[in-house]
């Protein structure tokens, strides 16, 4: 068990700079860059932005010097930035983790705008997992239950319309009815508890309605398996059968699904932060690619891989938790 | 004597799983429903063309007048706030949404079965390595990478794209050659390897052979790539190409190859684990006994076999795609005008929702519906050819 | 608790009907038996018969949608089951008859440890505290035959083989001293040389403890050296019932004669064919009106396809489903006397001391 999650360990740095290095690519492929977005500037000007950020430099070169600044190197002493974390060892001065300063939002660096804007996208994707797994897990669970009751029937056509709503079309209609109709809830912006109840709900939907079908699908299949029976045979009472036995073996779909889902809440995030105006990590994203903001676009794609890689560990880890029968040697 | 017992029917799987999937109810109602978009999307176009003579990009000459308009009877579904018909736009972009679903999952099926027959059918090692790539490529989020490569080749940059077809195409073929090339000398120089050599240094060799051929197979295709841009008959094809092509239906194949990127990868391992599964069953010894080769058994014989989950993941992978080909358009980064996607035409509702709510409505629910629909089918096919997970 | 007559158990035209979307399903249609204290019973018959179904329904594990006992008593030790109140019922289960199922592997909860699962048991029905029910659990493990069951004890179900795993199983439901055990197929899904080793715990623990086992299979051979007496099904009705000795030296129906030749004989003379009851089991969703053997039947006439066999009592514990009841144990009874090898009677009850 050790050996594996060291290993997945191991590997999170190179397969973030593999990342990093598709989408540097991409980025350079492309026609197009990020000072030149409307009209053409004179000869003289477009030399000296491109001596200024390095662009002169032949294509390897930059690309050379992108992953050192990103991963270690070796600080020289006239180099003035306080970016990443620096330290000094063996005689050396040493700067790591630095994807340097943003090029649009002039004098920020990328480490402190990913800082400052992750809080927001971190509450809102968080409580918007949490909500669909409590919402999930319970239709899920009873709807199993009581199979073919209208409960069941009921929540299940809930749950497909939840799959079937794009949430971009979801979170105005929302707001539409209890903001603007009802006036419940503001209809945008951050602040305060309530501000963040319909961006929570937006973005949950479609996870609350993934996980309540898994859940039941998952729930039902284990009702019928026969280690079940035996529990009954043994004369257990149905809520010890369902709780100590079925359930185990019953949320494992919801588990494995957690993996994807996180990377899907990214995307979702990014939609619920543009409707409801919250200065988030996902609009930020947005923003640098229309920007070709580079350094901006790198920094947040490697934090976003860093952190998708560890949070499939995790998923993987209580995998081997729930079924002893896979517990990695 | 017992000799007059019944001989039975056999029912092949396929009349059996259609059969059950008419006695479900929901699945019949969403494949009618289905049915009834697409007609409605083919045919409804042409109809208010002749009738109304609206179209999707029409906008009348008094445009302003009927901006932003209501439904009424004249229009059914109201107008946008160019004065167009919002149900020929509806019906138009369901064109092109249903065609972006369909064939992005298209693409995405013929990758991953590729891909996943091929690796499930070699085995061993190479099943191994191909399917460790597959993981690796899952914890990537792609959908910060689609995003970038629309971003940066979509729009009026796709022509960009266009340009290099004849250097993609050139890659592609030397990979789909090279691959089975690399993979067969591979073997054979393992196959002539003396194992004197040791455990540990046997395995080095291995793996330097595999990493030098892989190197040498990038190079092949990069080197064929750039050979041709360098062509003279090379950049004349890539000027020609795209001197003549419609920017925005390069979009929307950009878009069909970006969506087909996302969803492969689960479509890859669906098929490696049916084809593991069906291998070493007996029809394939027999098959290889009468001389068929590696390629034919893999696609003439494992593959039609292993159809059952795959056709229940592309029927579910169809409105997947739809929904983010929505979030795409949300971002502006789908479908691009003139043409028009039902995500495209939701997002642009969304902007004047508090005052013209059925800009958002309209578009948002049909698409809602289409969804409903194909997910009950999926669901529907997916109890058919699995009855023990049937409700019971 | 009452005795009545030292029976245990007492079927009476048992009847469980499924629901499916081919039509009303008779698994089990009219089943009798009775099964005194001490007894073993046999219960055989081929895939689809009705044995598992009418076991289940025994306990009431029938699942009640699509199933549901539609008529007739189960009667345990006075008791009727049928019309107990589903949590009396569960104090039954596992504590005063308990059931052992074919499959192990799957029967075992793979997520829970082996101890947790047996500790349950006797926890809910004996009062044990933890430290009693793990002491206790330990105890049925070496009884078993488990070795070093102080330590497998904490394992989970897949850190055993499958012989080990029906040992656990066994070990379970053994761990309250059930008057009633109900064996299902428990060898079916193990290697032959396991087989052996599994009946003889059976065997061993049925005489120490004084259990009532019922057991059920498909395999002749199981029942010759475990059964007093047998019952044998056919698509949801017993066929014959008869003393264990006299069934497999004088069978009274065909379909027995049928089973009985199917066994490989040792003695079968080589290069003809092996016996095989020709057919298929029928269609229980939609039976004929008749028997439902005639169609495979040797034996069957113009009557066997009209009209339903009748029970025909042979003598005092044989009985026989069929209208050439008579005739059939005349048969066998000559073919007994003669003793030309064709009786299976001899042979197996030679297997039987063999091993």
């Amino acid at each position: 068990m050790l050996n594996f999650i060291l290993h997945r360990l191991l590997i999170i740095i190179p397969m973030a700079l593999l990342v990093v290095t598709l989408t540097w690519g991409l980025i350079r492929l492309a026609p197009g860059n990020f000072y030149s977005t409307e009209k053409k500037l004179p000869a003289a000007v477009e030399a000296n932005i491109k001596k200024k950020y390095g662009l002169d430099q032949p294509v390897w070169k930059q690309y050379l010097l992108m992953l050192g600044n990103i991963t270690c190197r070796t600080k020289s002493a006239d180099e003035t930035t306080t970016n990443g974390v620096q330290f000094s060892a063996a005689g050396y001065d040493f700067k790591c983790f630095d994807f340097g300063d943003s090029l649009r939002y002039q004098g920020q660096s990328v480490n402190e705008i990913i800082r400052r804007h992750l809080p927001y996208s971190a509450t809102i994707g968080l409580l918007a997992y949490l909500l669909a797994l409590a919402l999930g897990l319970t239709a899920g669970i009873v709807a199993a239950l009581k199979q073919n009751s209208a409960f069941d029937y009921g929540s299940m056509a809930l749950a497909m319309l939840g799959l079937s709503v794009p949430n971009f079309v979801l979170g105005p209609i929302l707001v539409l009815c209890f903001a603007l109709g009802l006036y419940i809830f503001p209809p945008a912006r951050w602040g305060g508890v309530l501000s963040i109840v319909l961006p929570v709900i937006t973005l949950s939907a479609i996870y609350a309605a993934y996980i309540a079908r898994l859940t039941r699908a998952g729930m039902l299949e284990v009702m019928r398996s026969d280690y079940i029976r035996t529990a009954r045979a043994k004369g257990l009472d149905e809520t010890t059968v369902l709780l100590k036995h079925a359930l185990r073996g019953g949320i494992i779909p919801v588990v494995s699904f957690t993996g994807p889902a996180l990377a899907a809440l990214l995307a979702g995030t990014v939609v619920v932060e543009r409707v409801f105006s919250i200065p988030g990590l996902g609009n930020i994203f947005v923003q640098s690619v229309f920007n070709r903001d580079e350094p901006l676009i790198l920094g947040v794609v490697a934090f976003l891989s860093i952190l998708i890689m560890i949070f499939n560990l995790i998923v993987d880890i209580s995998y081997g938790f729930l079924d002893p029968r896979i517990r990695y040697e | 004597m017992a000799e007059n017992v019944e001989i039975v029917k056999g029912a092949s799987l396929w009349s059996d799983a259609w059969k059950r999937l008419l006695k479900n109810k929901l699945a019949v109602f969403g494949m009618i429903v289905l049915a009834f978009m697409v007609v409605i999307v083919i045919v409804g176009p042409w109809l208010i063309r002749v009738t109304t003579g609206y179209t999707a990009d029409f906008i009348p000459a008094q445009g302003d007048l009927i901006k932003s308009f209501p439904p009424s009877r004249e229009h059914p579904f109201g107008t946008d706030e160019a004065g167009r018909d919002l149900l020929a736009r509806v019906l138009q972009g369901g064109r092109i949404s249903l065609t972006v679903g369909i064939i992005s999952t298209l693409v995405s099926l013929i990758v991953g079965v590729s891909y996943g027959a091929i690796a499930g059918y070699l085995g061993g090692r190479i099943d191994n390595v191909m399917m460790r790539l597959v993981d690796i490529i899952y914890a990537i989020p792609y959908i910060l990478i689609v995003i970038v490569l629309l971003q940066v080749f979509g729009g009026n940059n796709v022509l960009v794209l266009v340009g290099w077809l004849p250097q993609i195409l050139a890659g592609v073929a030397v990979t789909a050659v090279g691959i089975p090339v690399a993979v067969s000398i591979y073997r054979w120089a393992i196959e002539r390897m003396e194992f004197s050599l040791g455990e540990i240094a046997f395995n080095l060799i291995k793996a330097f052979l595999g990493v030098a051929l892989a190197a040498a197979l990038i190079g092949a295709v990069w080197g064929t790539a750039s050979l041709v841009a360098s062509t003279a008959a090379g950049s004349w094809l890539s000027g020609k190409y795209s001197a003549n092509v419609n920017q925005g239906l390069s979009q929307i194949f950009l878009l069909f190859f970006a969506l087909g990127l996302v969803s492969w990868l689960t479509m890859a391992r669906v098929v490696r684990g049916q084809i593991l599964s069906l291998k070493n069953q007996e029809f394939v010894l027999a098959a290889k006994a009468t001389g068929v080769s590696t390629f034919g058994i893999i696609f003439r014989h494992l593959v039609p076999n292993a159809l059952g989950p795959v056709i229940v993941y592309a029927t579910l992978t169809v409105p997947s795609v739809m929904l983010t080909e929505a979030f795409l358009s949300f971002l502006g980064l789908g479908v691009q005008a003139p043409y028009a996607s039902w995500g495209s035409l939701a997002a642009d509702g969304i902007k004047n929702i508090a005052i013209f709510p059925w800009q958002l409505i309209f578009p948002g629910v049909t698409m809602a519906l289409t969804l409903f629909s194909l997910n009950f089918l999926g669901d529907g096919i997916r109890d058919a050819l699995d009855p023990q997970t049937r409700k019971f | 608790m009452s005795e009545h007559n030292g029976t245990i158990l007492s079927v009476n035209d048992l009847r469980t009907y499924f629901q499916t979307e081919d039509g009303v399903v008779k698994a089990v249609d009219g089943i009798s038996f009775e099964l005194k204290k001490g007894e073993t019973l046999g219960i055989v018959g081929e895939s689809g018969s009705g044995k598992s179904v009418t076991n289940l329904s025994v306990m009431r594990l029938i699942p009640e949608p699509p199933g549901k006992i539609v008529a007739g008593d189960v009667i345990f030790d006075g008791i009727d089951i049928r019309s107990l109140p589903i949590d009396d019922v569960r104090k039954i289960r596992g504590k005063r008859i308990a059931m052992i199922f074919q499959d192990p592997m799957t029967s075992l909860n793979p997520f829970l440890k082996i101890s947790t699962q047996l500790m349950e048991v006797t926890q809910l029905h004996l009062g044990h505290n933890k430290k009693q029910a793990r002491e206790h659990a330990i105890k049925m493990l070496k009884t078993v035959g488990i070795p070093e069951a102080h330590e497998r004890v904490d394992n989970y179900p897949h850190e055993f083989s499958g012989g080990m795993r029906q040992r656990v199983m066994i070990a379970m439901a053994l761990s309250c001293d059930p008057e009633l055990l109900i064996a299902d197929e428990p060898t079916t899904a193990l290697d032959v040389t396991i087989q052996a080793q599994i009946l003889e715990l059976i065997k061993d623990l049925k005489t120490r403890m004084g259990t009532s086992v019922i057991l059920i299979t498909h395999d002749l051979g199981v029942v010759a050296g475990m059964t007093e007496k047998i019952i044998v099904m056919y698509a949801g009705k017993v066929f014959e019932q008869a003393p264990t000795t006299e069934l497999f030296a004088t069978p009274a129906n065909p379909y027995t004669k049928g089973l009985l030749r199917s066994v490989p004989d040792p003695a079968h003379e080589e290069g003809t064919e092996l016996y095989q009851i020709p057919g298929l089991p029928p269609d229980v969703a939609h039976l004929p009106p008749g028997c439902p053997f005639a169609e495979r039947c040797y034996r069957a006439e113009d009557i066997c396809r009209r009209e339903f066999p009748p029970f025909v009592q042979i003598n005092s514990d044989h009985r026989s489903l069929c209208h050439f009841a008579d005739e059939v144990y005349a048969e066998s009874v000559a073919e007994n006397a003669k003793g030309n090898g064709r009786s299976r009677g001899d042979a197996q009850i030679k297997l039987e001391h063999e091993n």
